[in-house]
């Protein structure tokens, strides 16, 4: 656990602002992917 | 949630890009990005369903709409964002010019639910879950630019949608500013031939 922990926290610090922003801009895009549309569908699956 | 679609589309197209040349992924800077949750937020109220089928919700469509078109607006440089503008304006459109709700037609809404024939449906109410409207052709304004595209995935899902020529703009919009942040690295011969002319 502690060794996960540990490479968790490795991983963790290798993160850059750069990612982070890359990872919310995609977020954003696909938020507004869902919202501006205005598809309808049968709602299943 | 179909156009979610078009984001894991993106996603393998720059995937595809990365892999088959020498490439790395740009980091991106949105403008105004606060602009697409809040106008989230605001669409909750067409389909809460206490606020739907109300005068609430149909000012809350066209409102929200309107956020993310300054949205697309503030971040027109970038790759795609002219098609996403273009996609979301013209969905801006068919619901301002009807009311406040993007209208479909008892014969499509019929196609997403077969069991329903056109004449079983109630017109002129929203369809629930959805931002439509239903509405009758003949009293469809700028029908082109409604929600008439069906699509089905017989026999393999029930899943049946219907969209409209926005949200396809939109949807290749969305691909290609997700295969733009894959920028073409120079190739080693041409390093070299930069590196050898700085030295």
């Amino acid at each position: 656990m502690k060794r996960q922990i540990q490479s968790a926290t490795l991983l963790l610090a290798k993160v850059e602002p750069k990612h982070i922003r890359l990872a919310l801009a995609i977020s954003t895009l696909a938020l507004l992917a869902l919202v501006g549309g205005a598809p309808a569908s049968n709602g299943c699956c | 949630m179909i156009l979610l679609l078009a984001v894991v589309a993106g996603l393998l197209f720059l995937a595809l890009k990365v892999w088959l040349q020498p490439a790395a992924l740009t980091s991106p800077h949105l403008r105004g990005q606060w602009l697409v949750p809040a106008a989230a937020l605001l669409q909750t109220l067409v389909l809460l369903p206490f606020t739907a089928n109300t005068s609430l919700g149909r000012v809350a469509l066209p409102v929200s709409l309107g956020l993310l078109l300054a949205f697309a607006g503030r971040n027109i440089g970038q790759r795609g964002f002219w098609l996403i503008g273009i996609g979301m304006a013209l969905n801006l459109l068919a619901i301002t010019a009807n009311g406040g709700l993007m209208p479909i037609s008892p014969e499509t809404a019929s196609g997403l639910y077969p069991h329903m024939a056109p004449p079983d449906w109630q017109t002129g109410v929203q369809l629930v879950g959805t931002k439509d409207i239903l509405l009758p052709a003949a009293q469809t304004h700028l029908l082109w630019l409604t929600d008439r595209f069906l699509i089905t995935f017989d026999p393999w899902l029930p899943f049946r949608t219907a969209f409209s020529l926005g949200d396809v703009l939109l949807a290749l919009g969305i691909v290609q500013w997700l295969g733009s942040l894959a920028k073409a690295l120079p190739e080693r011969k041409h390093l070299n031939v930069i590196i050898n002319q700085a030295g």
